[in-house]
């Protein structure tokens, strides 16, 4: 075995992780010098009390940067924890966070709430949720008719859904107007540009609950990654299971798309990263991931914010672009070893 | 003496005649915004424009009875009431995406387009065998040009120097205005919630310091997205937003991060309708009126005509 130990593993995540938060917060477009960042940051408590910290700063930590890093905290653990829980049902190496239609349905939500005219601060969050949950609702409805479901059913009603909810959100930026446009595809490219406290506290629960029920069955997700008999062999019932997971890792995904739009890449490639590293036991698994997805989006959100300043790129441009050749490297590294599994 | 004043006459009327003649018959050669030459033969006869501002134009060069075809999209010409009225009742040919058929039965000689928003169609529309004139420009200047060189091509050329004498007076007045402010407004152009905002080389960019205020973003070229941390950081005193772009007083209000800007503190915040977003948008005869607009409702002030 050549795989590294899980201790360590974690540890290094959780270094990196630390790091990450503080990334996060001391760096940005504007340059606030690191020592002022942490005396801001230390000021909230209670018991101290700088006097003297420029306004301005402070809006920019405690407004700006606090809630989006601690968003994209949220965002990236939850897709990729979902991707790997897709991966692990469908034991399929293509499967994402958006196999069953949460991203198009979220899409056609946000067009829809932007061409109907809606301009308040949370319609095309809760325009977005409510497409991806109709999505998805509509796989189950179609897949589980008679009680069970075959996966190739629930992934063949996936992929036909997002084609229809792609239709309609096409259809509908053609007979938007060029701001309409303009709306629609910077949510489609995602980011977390919108974070903000009141976002943060409705994510927060959501996705801790999510993830904690998740973690809490990756028992008899490992049974469920040796096929479906053998798993009801073991005493799982895999219905049961699938059904469950796949609801907390949609339910999950979907908030996440509707406070970041569909970021790419990080629900893909984060659980191969992590497989790589570690193995399929999904008990290690899911949690490195989780981890590991948070701490790639945070530092991916920061290059975004600063590669091009004051002009700020779309995050999913950053995930593919570094995302991409690290798997390809690692991808390399395991087929020449001989190890892809 | 008799003899010699009638041979006279005879000379200037013939003289006149071929002059005339060969004014009508002689083809004209303009280059266009694109750096395309763009050569007619007499004057136009049937005339499409495809964009507001491009209809704007030849409605005020007094092309009213040749113009055959014009965008759909005349509610951004509601500005002056007269034109969109003409425009409503002329052939439609397409909103954003313009319908080659449609163009190609109304059998244009001329075909007049926006060099920036409909560059890529210039080739296509070259294609059903028409002079096509791309209107460009990211200053009032180059739009003046154009205007003058349209005026050429169409025989209206008394009219387009009326109409840019007119722009070049109203600039140059309310420059003397704005030379007599104390101080300029910093401000914030914004045209998204994504705050996507003009930098100095755009038709809005030229208009703001023309208007005598002073663009926060000045030193970005083009429309970007800028981040909020920016804007609080530049803190500007005054918010310039459109309507038609779904902002609102009260949406920027609750923008994430805003509420410690100078403008929003003090509720500087200027909605434009879209006629007043129109006419400083648009690459017509009336960006001058929409800079002088701009700056009566910002300072208060009149500026002379």
């Amino acid at each position: 075995m050549n795989r590294a130990k899980p201790k360590v593993t974690f540890f290094v995540l959780f270094v990196l992780l630390a790091f990450a938060l503080l990334a996060g917060v001391a760096i940005g477009p504007v340059r606030i010098p690191f020592g002022k960042s942490l005396l801001i940051l230390t000021n909230e408590l209670p018991w101290l009390n700088f006097s003297g910290l420029p306004d301005n700063f402070q809006t920019i930590i405690f407004e700006l940067r606090l809630p989006r890093v601690l968003t994209g905290l949220l965002v990236g653990s939850s897709l990729a924890l979902s991707g790997t829980v897709m991966q692990g049902i469908f034991r399929n190496p293509l499967a994402t966070p958006y196999i069953l239609g949460v991203a198009s349905g979220g899409s056609a939500g946000a067009a829809t709430v932007v061409v109907l005219g809606f301009t308040s601060n949370f319609a095309l969050p809760i325009g977005a949720l409510i497409g991806a949950l109709t999505a998805v609702t509509v796989v189950y409805r179609i897949s589980w008719s008679r009680g069970s479901s075959s996966s190739y059913t629930l992934i063949l009603a996936g992929v036909a859904l997002s084609s229809l909810f792609s239709a309609v959100t096409t259809a509908l930026i053609f007979i938007a107007g060029p701001y309409e446009q303009h709306r629609v595809l910077f949510w489609m490219m995602g980011g977390l540009w919108r974070s903000s406290w009141p976002l943060f506290k409705i994510l927060l629960p959501i996705v801790t609950l999510g993830t904690g029920i998740i973690l809490a069955w990756s028992r008899d997700l490992n049974a469920l990654a040796l096929g479906e008999s053998a798993a009801a062999h073991l005493g799982v019932r895999p219905e049961t299971v699938k059904k469950t997971l796949l609801g907390l890792a949609t339910t999950i995904t979907a908030v996440s798309v509707a406070a970041a739009g569909s970021i790419g890449f990080v629900g893909l490639v984060i659980p191969h990263i992590m497989r790589m590293i570690l193995g399929p036991d999904h008990r290690i698994l899911l949690p490195a991931a989780a981890l590991g997805g948070g701490v790639f989006l945070i530092y991916t959100d920061v290059m975004a914010k600063t590669i091009m300043q004051p002009v700020e790129m779309p995050v999913g441009v950053i995930t593919a672009f570094f995302g991409a050749p690290f798997f390809l490297y690692l991808l390399r590294k395991k087929i020449v070893g001989g190890r892809m599994r | 003496m008799k003899r010699f004043s009638s041979l006279l006459l005879i000379t200037i009327l013939l003289g006149l005649a071929v002059v005339n003649f060969g004014y009508a018959e002689a083809t004209r050669t303009v280059t266009d915004s694109l750096d395309r030459q763009v050569s007619l033969s007499g004057n136009p006869e049937r005339v499409v424009t495809t964009i507001p501002s491009t209809t704007e134009i030849a409605l005020d060069l007094g092309l009213d009875e040749r113009l055959v075809g014009v965008s759909d999209l005349t509610k951004y010409l509601s500005y002056v009431p007269k034109l969109q009225a003409k425009a409503d009742k002329t052939e439609k040919v397409g909103k954003f995406k313009l319908s080659m058929e449609k163009i190609a039965a109304l059998n244009p000689d001329l075909i007049i387009v926006d060099g920036v928003a409909q560059k890529d169609v210039v080739s296509k529309l070259e294609d059903l065998d028409t002079t096509v004139y791309a209107v460009g420009g990211k200053d009032i200047d180059e739009v003046s040009e154009a205007i003058l060189e349209l005026g050429y091509l169409t025989g209206t050329k008394d009219r387009a120097q009326e109409i840019v004498g007119q722009m070049a007076y109203k600039k140059f007045q309310l420059r003397g205005a704005v030379r007599e402010l104390e101080e300029k407004k910093t401000t914030l152009y914004t045209l998204s919630e994504r705050m996507y905002t003009v930098g100095e080389n755009t038709l809005v960019g030229q208009v703001l310091e023309l208007a005598g205020l002073d663009n926060v973003f000045s030193d970005l070229s083009g429309y970007k997205p800028v981040s909020t941390e920016k804007i609080i950081q530049r803190n500007p005193e005054l918010i310039i937003a459109t309507e038609i772009s779904g902002l609102s007083v009260e949406s920027l209000k609750n923008e994430v991060g805003l509420k410690g800007v100078k403008a929003i503190k003090e509720e500087n915040i200027l909605l434009l309708s879209r006629d007043e977003d129109s006419m400083i948008n648009q690459r017509g005869t009336k960006i001058v009126d929409g800079a002088i607009n701009l700056f009566e409702r910002v300072y208060d002030k009149e500026v002379n005509l």
